[in-house]
């Protein structure tokens, strides 16, 4: 055997054995990801092809609850609604979470732990109190910003009766109960940020702003990848708080996918088309994240 | 670093743990679930129905809302435990969220771990699970609404709910506006809403004249008024909800919610509660249920309410909602749940239950004495409807196995929100009817 | 000047801090508002009699130890094993390169994509074919696994630098003490931060204690909390009291875990 081979037999064989040790620390998570994700998905799928009404009625009926809902025109304008509920929630959640992550970060700041604690609080409520405590302040009979506006002489608004008003109490609402999360994801990242090249820099004479377009922002890289995709799919399936909120309204306003698959389906027992609607909205998911993680690739070999 | 270790170690060891677990039964059988075991289920039950007798058979009833209308149900099975601890039967509440019922009921019929006892709104949706009452003393003609499926009683009536009026009494009164108390006196919905903006006018603190609760049964009781009907009295396959009575009705609601209408459209839709809004003090009056007084009596300070009469339009209409009691088939413990079911209709046992929690009673012939006072106008209402809101739930009950139950709601946040005209309305409905309703046609 | 630059930023900190925190003030001065109060408008912030008996109904209406005894077993155990799966798991997505673990990476990924609310049925059917049906470990079996936990691990390392591995495998250290001896310790912060999240996920769940229980003595808060909520009828005083309560300690796992994040410093580790 020649030299070069047997190196090539030793490096594979040192590539097998670390390979073994990748698959070890995976192996818990693959097992989860089959037992509770591949089985009840699949489980799913069957439940679309299917007139399944969550007890004991369930008659094969092949694609209908498919071309059911490509059918319904309800169905697109939802769509229309959460992508343009995503889009707004997510740059504004982001900028949101890092301005007070870059804000709070440095440990001499007196009182900033106490800061920390109020951002995150917001995130201790459940979903639904989420949606109770805001309408106490963007209710339209009955809520604070009204009162004041009245009280100052001012025409109240109709948070709830005003489509893009209430579109706006969504979008508010979200960022607030998710910013804490991020901050903390941000706050994390930042702090692994070495001090020495922030000072090189300032020594180089590069301003706060320089700093932060040169050090700070492509430090931040793979956390910002994960906080965009992550906000983008909870923007997707975002729930329990707006059905609180706005109850989807006024019309169909603000309800979104999840709310959609909600009533049309589960609230009327008809398992089977809520099933077809979330493999639907599975697949818009999985393509998307899809996109963004191959964007994010040709990013990187830049 | 020898945290972590141990942390990795204990990790394994619950891991390991967990899987014997799954390997074994669903009884976790670690220390923290002594109390658990103790309380034992209804499999454990179901094996000791067939066991000899002198051990105890234990009747689950599955439950939601009992604390919140002041534990009525919560005092009946005290008292039933106390008067059944020698014959062997004890019935335990497990009470859980109303939005839950739903799911845990579903989830426990397809693994066969039904509850021997349930109290819901809806009964039919789980008709194949439930327990018919042929072999009890309970008839259907012993209720006020129809708990039937095929010739037999399934589910009783445990306690009505019917629709009604609520008026801020101080604002009317300083208004001088008077409310009729009498059939005679009944309003049109014209005078009404001219008594409403009467109101409004005459109060600086009163800003809206009426809300109506985000609900079916609210916004079916006004269109019964003006004639609307779900299936044709003369054939009940024949959904009949397309007429200009009902077109009439529609945009009548609807003509409240525009701009400058006595309700707002924030309450139409359900963004906000007509009854937090109508405790602010700041409505006319509350088209509600009976279930509100109760919440009012206690929550209320501020000013005097009282539920008066509704108006009325071609008909005089209320529409009966509430919820059903019922034994589930295939428990192994059929038996004892229906020595429960006939305890608690003894009229004795069941005005008691009706007293405490202010309930109107789905039985015939049962008197309870209120603490909340104003209930007999419902039980006026109810006298004085018409039949067509019971013929059309009796022939609802027919068609088992999915839910219309919210399809006339949801077509009007649409209209209210603009998206749907009353043509609009009546095409959403009947589409929907279509759509879940087996065997119908327009 | 500076100084000046300084006080401003404190204003302004603070002044960010307490119109966003103020919703959360409103309903925490509520809780202390009698049923009668609530609604009243014009609106009050402070109440005019203030009260405890909200907090008091509260007690008296849930056995709060029975179910906060429940809930804490449930979050504890899940946040432990939680945190080493998701550091393993993340560790060796981020420095391994294999083709294979990019299609996990990108499975994984899709896990968050079937919202828990809309295969909750399927998700039954598993829980209860293991035999998890009605025991706590129902509710912390299913949740370990989470994409979350793996993601937040995974970009942490990723910033790692490779020649820190290179040289310990020089030192002819193998995989897993390179993971347990000079990976953990360098990821204390994201444990810190994956321990905050975590528990906040399994206090406030109740989708999977939905699913996997059945028997009243193995509810958690957040099942005890929705019986509140009534088909139409709301507790408010109580539902306000008895969240403000369980908002507790997740407060005080916050403070105590926001040190470890605050002193955790990278580049010593990598340095040292």
């Amino acid at each position: 055997m020649s030299r070069t081979s047997q190196a090539a037999v030793i490096r594979r064989k040192r590539g097998d054995y670390r390979q073994k040790w990748a698959f070890l620390f995976c192996l818990p998570n693959m097992l989860f990801f089959l037992v509770f994700f591949v089985a009840p998905a699949i489980v799913g799928i069957w439940y679309s092809l299917t007139n399944y009404n969550g007890l004991k009625r369930m008659d094969f009926i092949g694609l209908e609850n498919y071309i059911e809902l490509f059918k319904d025109p309800e169905f697109y304008k939802i769509l229309l609604n959460t992508a343009k509920f995503v889009l707004v929630y997510v740059p504004l959640g982001y900028v949101a979470a890092l301005g007070m992550a870059m804000i709070l970060v440095s440990d001499t700041m007196k009182g900033s732990t106490i800061l920390r604690i109020l951002i995150y609080w917001p995130t201790l409520l459940s979903t639904i109190m989420v949606g109770l405590t805001w309408k106490w302040i963007f209710g339209e009979n009955f809520g604070l910003i009204n009162y004041l506006l009245e009280s100052a002489g001012l025409p109240r608004i109709g948070w709830s009766s005003n489509a893009v008003a209430a579109f706006l109490t969504t979008v508010i609402a979200g960022v607030w109960a998710g910013c804490g999360t991020n901050m903390l994801i941000f706050i994390g990242a930042l702090k692994q940020i070495p001090e020495e090249l922030k000072d090189a820099a300032k020594i180089d004479g590069a301003n706060a702003w320089e700093i932060f377009k040169a050090i700070t922002i492509p430090h931040l890289r793979p956390v910002t990848f994960m906080v965009v995709m992550l906000s983008a799919i909870t923007g997707f399936k975002e729930f329990a708080m707006v059905q609180t909120l706005t109850n989807g309204g006024p019309g169909t306003a603000t309800t979104y996918m999840i709310q959609y698959i909600y009533t049309t389906g589960f609230t009327k027992l008809r398992v089977g088309y809520a099933s077809a609607a979330s493999m639907v909205l599975f697949v818009i998911l999985l393509v998307l994240s899809f996109l963004q993680s191959k964007a994010m690739d040709s990013g990187d070999e830049q | 670093m020898r945290k972590t270790k141990k942390l990795m170690a204990l990790t394994c060891a619950a891991l390991m743990a967990s899987a014997l677990l799954a390997g074994c039964s669903s009884d976790s059988g670690s220390a923290e679930t002594t109390a658990a075991a103790a309380g034992g289920d209804t499999a454990a039950a179901a094996e000791e129905e067939a066991a000899p007798s002198g051990e105890t058979v234990e009747l689950e009833l599955l439950i939601s809302d009992d604390t919140l209308e002041g534990g009525a149900m919560a005092a009946m099975v005290e008292k039933f435990n106390e008067e059944f601890k020698d014959q062997g039967i004890q019935v335990k509440m497990n009470e859980i969220a109303y939005a839950d019922m739903q799911t845990q009921i579903q989830n426990r019929a397809a693994v066969n771990e039904l509850p021997a006892l349930v109290k819901l709104s809806n009964f039919r949706n789980y008709i194949d699970y439930v327990l018919p009452l042929d072999g009890s003393s309970l008839t259907q003609d012993d209720f006020s609404r129809d708990g039937s499926y095929d010739g037999k009683l399934y589910a009783t009536m445990v306690n009505d709910t019917a629709v009604g009026l609520i008026i801020n009494k101080t604002a009317f009164d300083n208004a001088g506006v008077s409310y009729p108390t009498t059939e005679e006196e009944r309003w049109t919905w014209d005078e009404f809403i001219a008594a409403l903006n009467e109101v409004v006018e005459k109060n600086d603190n009163i800003n809206t004249g009426l809300v109506i609760d985000h609900s079916q049964q609210r916004i079916q009781t006004i269109l019964y008024q003006f004639g609307m009907q779900y299936f044709d009295p003369a054939d009940e396959t024949r959904l009949a909800f397309r007429s200009d009575k009902t077109k009439q009705g529609i945009d009548f609601i609807l003509d409240m919610y525009k701009e400058g209408g006595v309700s707002k459209a924030s309450v139409g839709t359900g963004t906000e509660n007509a009854q937090d809004v109508f405790k602010t003090g700041t409505v006319a009056a509350h088209l509600a249920g009976n279930w509100v007084m109760n919440d009012y009596t206690e929550n209320i300070t501020d000013f005097e309410w009282c539920p008066v009469l509704m108006p009325k339009g071609e008909n005089i209409a209320t529409c009966l909602g509430g919820n059903y009691l019922y034994a589930m088939n295939g428990t192994g413990v059929e038996e004892e749940s229906i020595k429960f079911l006939e305890w608690f209709y003894q009229p004795e046992n069941y005005t008691e239950y009706c007293s405490i929690g202010n309930y109107l009673p789905g039985m015939k012939g049962i008197n309870p004495e209120y603490t909340v006072e104003g209930l007999d106008i419902f039980n006026m209402e109810i006298n004085a409807s018409i039949d067509q809101p019971n013929y059309d739930s009796t022939i609802t009950n027919k068609h088992t196995g999915e839910n219309w139950d919210n399809v006339v709601r949801d077509a009007f946040d649409r209209a209210i929100g603009g998206e749907l005209d009353s043509d609009g309305v009546m095409d959403y409905v009947i589409n929907e009817q279509l759509k879940i309703l087996s065997d119908v046609h327009e | 000047m500076r100084r000046f630059l300084n006080i401003l930023k404190y204003v302004l900190a603070f002044a960010i801090a307490f119109i966003w925190i103020f919703p959360v003030l409103w309903l925490v001065v509520s809780s202390f508002k009698g049923g009668n109060e609530l609604f009243r408008y014009p609106m009050t912030f402070f109440p005019d009699e203030p009260t405890l008996a909200n907090y008091q109904e509260a007690m008296e209406q849930f056995n709060f130890l029975m179910y906060t005894f429940n809930t804490a077993f449930i979050t504890f155990i899940a946040t432990i094993i939680t945190i080493i799966m998701s550091s393993m798991c993340g560790y060796a997505l981020a420095k391994y390169r294999y083709k294979w673990l990019n299609v996990f990476f990108f499975c994984l990924l899709a896990t968050t994509m079937l919202p828990t609310e809309v295969i909750m049925r399927p998700s039954f059917m598993v829980v209860y074919k293991l035999g998890l049906y009605d025991s706590l470990w129902g509710c912390i079996i299913p949740t370990v696994g989470t994409m979350t936990g793996v993601f937040l691990m995974r970009q942490f390392f990723i910033t790692v630098p490779n020649e820190l591995i290179e040289s310990a495998r020089i030192d002819g250290a193998n995989e897993g003490k390179i993971f347990t001896r000079l990976m953990l310790p360098i990821c204390r912060a994201q444990v810190a931060i994956l321990a905050i999240f975590s528990f906040r996920w399994r206090w406030n769940d109740y989708i999977w204690p939905l699913l996997a229980l059945r028997s009243p003595e193995k509810y958690t808060l957040q099942l005890a909390l929705r019986t509140l909520s009534g088909a139409e009828a709301v507790n408010w005083t109580v539902l306000l009291a008895a969240s403000v309560i369980t908002m507790i300690p997740v407060l005080i796992v916050f403070i105590v875990f926001n040190k470890q994040i605050m002193t955790a410093n990278m580049s010593s580790g990598v340095k040292g």
